[in-house]
């Protein structure tokens, strides 16, 4: 039969990168400023939130599900960690309430929807609303000030002169899932439960394990998220993030990952959070106004789709 | 040249550049049953979905009633009176069999002089009549949910008369029935073709070849090899013509010594479904399962193995009592599991033949706990040689390969953690001969290594070829055993009814 | 028959009801805001809770969390509960005729800080102009800058009654140094700290010389004090709103100024106005409160 069949499932994410290579390539004509190599580490510095976002959503989406409430668990965790960071308060403490926020909703999320069989869409979206609702009473509506200068460093120190340590943790953590997804027999399960669940648990995996703890994945990185957030904007608001999980799903779905599950590829993650932050850099240096970024946003992802579903068609 | 209600005339297809129908011609005569067999791959599906109007040919005619037509989808097929049976049904499950009957055909009516809406009263008197031309006497308002497959196929014969088809193509329509259900579709058949309409029968199964067509056609690597009357024709002439070999033993039974006993089953119960079953097998043993489709054989299977949660009775392993509630502990204590339907819960469809093949096993290809890719790749090779697979590449996607190899794969995925205990439910439905017997062999193969095994099949001759012991379900308990050398095909059958 | 009776006596008990209603000693107001999720509005529900109290009124805060619908639904169940209802509204256009229908049933409305596009329906604003807080900010920044120089806009969400009438008074500033400014960027940032980071950086990006951040609120002014800090950058940023935050960052000298709208003295003339329309009291169609430049000057009379 035909050879370029069997690499099918890697179309989408070469489409993006070339789509991603055009696009730095015209901006680059375009605006000099664009090209400058602190620009690309600026360009990494704005993917950092919504590509941490993208990793646990990725996951998620990778065995079939959904997580609406990324955007709210990042309000969440933001603002308690900027409560927690004032004053002389050691760093630690706000980091590992971020983080164990994050890891808290995520568990939620996933004994919900996976030992008591409740769809995704629905108890995230609940878990959304509930935990906006806590954000905004343990804030009392207002933004968090008085952030500590040290807990202001976690985000916005530069290691090696010129790199941001937020890209630093960006790479790191995808580095981490490209090795988990790839090489560990968890990663492979991801998959496989995304594929079939119903195989996958004739075949002896648990998949309920699996489906709760990408849950806690994405709660856990949206409370990294969370916190990095705030340190980067010296604040912590109750209405921050919100739309995030909706960027995040944009992030993996250009990126090449199918939301029936099971298939996406950690480069993706990485690809469709770059190409979305490009976009909006370069169009912010060209001076095109935000509108029109909305606009070329809508018609790439749907774009990418189309490009990946004929793909598909053609070759079978 | 109107002898012939339809005729393809010299009909070739390519797929990029991969011819898989090559000058092909087929012609139906009026009020016949005609069958059309041949390999999985060897070009049936792809003539019928021409005729379809599925795909269009590179080359060729379609002459229907003398008349050269162009027929551009199914839709268009339908209008000129040919309607297909697909092997795997897709009714709207929640939707009544009326709604299904005339999906979209829908009967209309005028409503305030201005809209056209759906005329419900009609489409259910006539979806009625239409059932009662097959002897189904349903409430055309009950929910396709309701029906048993078998009934469902019924359905979509009514539809087909509904419609005032000419010529009907059933694919693989027994795949799911049991022998009765089979008797029952057969009168239809023949009913239909008194009344003069024509039926293309696509089916593996031979015996019911030689009972229901007139005519048979053998397709072979995309051409036609021949078209004869099927009266009087041998099926091992059948089989070799298909194949182009001699199949010198169809069913390559291994004599080899039973062993200890290895499995015992006591009392199994689940829900109303499964009602106090108990049996034991031995080492190198075979154990065949039958029972007609609804005895609860499948359900049996899946409590053994912990996929449902059984409510009544115990496993025992090597005669120790075993703690087995979900399907990862049946793994871990060398059981395999090859379910009845692949693709919903045998294989990962979109991933790759190596990923499916390491699935169940995959701390065996693990180095320092991490996957290792050449361990993998060396496991896809050896079970892709071993059980004859037929791709190109270990990295094909299972989606893509024919049903055969499909099923193949989903068997492979067992074998790398040698089993001891190896449950096998329907493992040959809906593939093609070559690949039927690679599978039989392996059975014999592994029955000679001392594995014990199960198999749940609802062909008699295979069971009969096959097992050492039959133990047979009727209504959700075991109605009797047969050792082989008792098998009698009247015995078995007899045991199936209650 | 009977049913008319039951129908008259039913509409007695009503209006009777609102008679004792309107007669109790206390006043009750109903404050209907719309949305609690920023410094400003739950600035001005406190303030506007506790000038109530200081008068010897009752107040109740309902918000609409920005949905125009519940708003007005949150209006009309307040006509039967309040003496005066306080709006502060979700849209200039979409509360027109529940005001009208709550002015109809004889309860007062009070329009805060946002004005509705037809004034007249009410019985009267309370609230800052939008325009002279612009004005006075962007006129601060001119002025800093020397007279002539570029500047970069972040803006509140377009077509938003705040950015509008913020951007116009920028305009009358600008315009009157005939052509000596330039706005070298101008986008919205959507009030957030976080979106405006990510604009001033890529603003910098380009090397297009900026002489002064002008934003429409602290939040986003905060947002590009921190660009212009990581790039290690002297930009003078301006914000408005007077958050503490902002405050604080005016005191350590790493933003210019912020204009306060003086939330405060808004509620209380709220207060003040519904005080005397509940007593029958005359009360003047529009109350604007003075916009205040909290600067490194004043600001220790305004840190908490």
């Amino acid at each position: 039969m035909k050879k370029n069949a069997v690499h099918l499932s890697s179309l989408r994410e070469f489409v993006m990168l070339i789509i991603l290579l055009i696009m730095v390539g015209i901006l680059s004509l375009l605006s000099p400023a664009f090209a400058r190599l602190n620009n690309f580490i600026n360009i990494f510095k704005q993917t950092a939130i919504n590509g941490i976002l993208a990793v646990g959503m990725g996951c998620v989406i990778l065995t079939g599900g959904f997580d609406l409430s990324v955007g709210s668990i990042v309000g969440l965790s933001g603002v308690v960690a900027a409560l927690l960071a004032q004053g002389n308060t050691p760093i630690i403490i706000p980091i590992l309430s971020a983080i164990g926020i994050g890891g808290v909703a995520g568990l939620l999320n996933g004994t919900l929807v996976s030992y008591l069989g409740i769809p995704a869409f629905v108890v995230t979206l609940g878990t959304q609303n509930f935990i906006r609702g806590l954000a905004y009473i343990i804030s009392g509506g207002r933004p968090v000030f008085g952030v500590s200068r040290a807990y202001e460093q976690i985000a916005g120190m530069n290691i090696f002169g010129q790199v941001p340590l937020l890209v630093v943790y960006y790479l790191v953590i995808v580095a981490a899932f490209a090795f988990i997804l790839q090489k560990t027999v968890y990663g492979r399960h991801i998959y496989l439960v995304g594929g079939n669940a119903e195989a996958a648990r004739v075949s002896g995996i648990n998949v309920k394990d699996v489906k709760l703890s990408v849950y806690m994945i994405a709660g856990l990185l949206a409370g990294i998220a969370g916190m990095l957030l705030t340190s980067r904007t010296v604040s912590g608001s109750p209405i921050t993030g919100s739309g995030y999980e909706l960027d995040a799903i944009a992030a993996v779905v250009i990126g090449g990952f199918s939301l029936s599950g099971g298939v996406g590829k950690w480069y993706g993650m990485l690809i469709g959070a770059l190409v979305l932050s490009v976009l909006s850099n370069g169009l912010d240096i060209l001076g095109v106004a935000s509108y029109y970024q909305y606009l070329i946003k809508g018609i790439i992802m749907v774009g990418a789709v189309y490009i990946d579903v004929r793909g598909r068609a053609r070759m079978q | 040249m109107a002898d012939y209600l339809l005729e393809l005339q010299g009909i070739t297809k390519s797929f990029s550049g991969n011819r898989v129908l090559d000058d092909v011609t087929l012609r139906v005569l009026p009020g016949k049953v005609h069958a059309l067999i041949g390999e999985n791959g060897a070009g049936k599906s792809t003539l019928m979905k021409i005729l379809m109007g599925i795909y269009s040919a590179n080359a060729g005619n379609i002459v229907l009633d003398g008349q050269q037509v162009h027929i551009g989808g199914p839709r268009q097929a339908l209008d000129l009176g040919v309607q297909m049976i697909h092997q795997e049904l897709s009714p709207v499950l929640d939707m009544t069999i009326a709604e299904n009957v005339f999906a979209g055909v829908e009967e209309t009516k005028k409503c305030l002089g201005i809209f056209r809406i759906v005329d419900r009263k009609r489409m259910d008197k006539e979806a009625a009549d239409a059932l009662a031309q097959v002897g189904l006497h349903f409430a055309p308002a009950k929910r396709m949910r309701e029906l048993s497959i078998a009934q469902m196929q019924m359905v979509e014969i009514a539809k087909a008369i509904s419609r005032k088809a000419k010529l009907i193509v059933m694919d693989e329509p027994t795949s799911a029935l049991t022998e009765k259900e089979t008797d029952i579709l057969f009168d239809k058949i023949r009913a239909l073709r008194d009344k003069g309409v024509s039926i293309i029968y696509i089916s593996h199964k031979l015996e019911e070849i030689s009972e229901i067509s007139d005519m048979v056609s053998i397709l072979r690597d995309g051409r036609m090899i021949e078209t004869r009357p099927t009266k009087g024709v041998r099926r091992e002439y059948l089989i070799s013509r298909m194949v182009g070999r001699e199949l010198t033993n169809f069913y390559p039974k291994r004599e080899v010594p039973i062993g200890e006993v290895l499995f015992e089953a006591r009392g199994i119960g689940w829900k109303n479904r499964v009602k106090d079953v108990s049996f034991s097998l031995r080492r190198g043993e075979i154990l065949g399962v039958a029972g007609l489709v609804g005895a609860g054989r499948s359900e049996t299977m899946s409590a053994l193995f912990g996929v449902l949660r059984r409510d009544a009775g115990d496993v025992y392993l090597n005669g120790r009592k075993a703690d087995i509630k979900k399907p990862s502990q049946a793994v871990a204590r060398g059981m395999a599991y090859i379910t009845e339907d692949r693709k919903a819960t045998g294989l990962n469809l979109i991933a790759s033949i190596k990923h499916n093949i390491t699935s169940v096993y995959l701390r065996l290809f693990t180095r320092r706990r991490l996957i290792n890719e050449k361990n993998e790749q060396n496991a896809a090779d050896k079970y892709i040689q071993m059980l004859k697979i037929r791709t190109e590449s270990r990295e094909k996607r299972v989606q893509l390969l024919s049903g055969g190899n499909q099923q193949k794969v989903a068997i492979a995925k067992w074998l790398a953690g040698d089993p001891d205990i190896v449950i096998m439910d329907e493992p040959t439905r809906g593939i093609d001969v070559g690949s039927k017997y690679d599978i039989y062999a392996l059975m014999g193969e592994l029955a000679a290594r001392g594995k014990a095994i199960i198999m749940v099949s609802s062909e008699m001759p295979e069971l009969m070829g096959m097992a050492d012991r039959i133990m047979v379900l009727a209504d959700s308990r075991v109605s009797g055993f047969v050792e082989r050398k008792d098998f009698n095909q009247e015995k078995i059958l007899g045991l199936q009814f209650v | 028959m009977k049913r008319m009776v039951a129908l008259f006596l039913t509409l007695c008990l009503i209006l009777m009801s609102g008679v004792v209603l309107a007669q109790t000693e206390t006043p009750v107001f109903t404050f209907c805001i719309s949305h609690m999720t920023n410094a400003f509005t739950v600035t001005a529900a406190e303030a506007m809770t506790a000038a109530a109290e200081a008068a010897g009124a009752k107040m109740t805060v309902v918000e609409a969390a920005q949905d125009i619908n519940k708003q007005v639904s949150q209006i009309e169940m307040a006509v039967n509960t309040s003496d005066v209802i306080i709006i502060e509204p979700v849209s200039t256009d979409g509360v027109l005729a529940a005001v009208s229908a709550a002015m109809e049933a004889g309860v007062p409305v009070v329009i805060f800080n946002q004005a509705i596009s037809d004034p007249s329906r009410a019985s009267t604003f309370c609230g800052v102009s939008n325009a002279d807080l612009g004005y006075m900010q962007m006129k601060r920044a001119i002025e800093d800058m020397g007279g002539s120089g570029s500047v970069a806009l972040l803006l509140g969400p377009l077509g938003s009654d705040g950015q509008l009438g913020r951007s116009a008074g920028y305009k009358r500033a600008i315009d009157e140094t005939n052509g000596a400014v330039t706005i070298a960027f101008e986008e919205t940032a959507n009030w957030t700290t976080e979106e405006a980071l990510v604009l001033a950086e890529n603003w910098l990006q380009t090397g297009i010389e900026i002489d002064a951040f002008v934003c429409q609120n602290d939040g986003m002014a905060m947002g590009a004090v921190k660009a212009t800090e990581d790039k290690n950058l002297k930009i003078k940023c301006y914000g408005l709103d007077a958050t503490d935050d902002a405050l604080r960052a005016v005191k350590e000298g790493r933003l210019e100024l912020s204009v306060s709208q003086n939330t405060e003295a808004q509620a209380q003339a709220s207060v003040d106005s519904a005080m005397k329309l509940w007593a029958g009291e005359e009360v003047p169609s529009e109350i604007l409160a003075e916009g205040l430049i909290i600067d490194a000057s004043n600001v220790d009379e305004f840190l908490k």
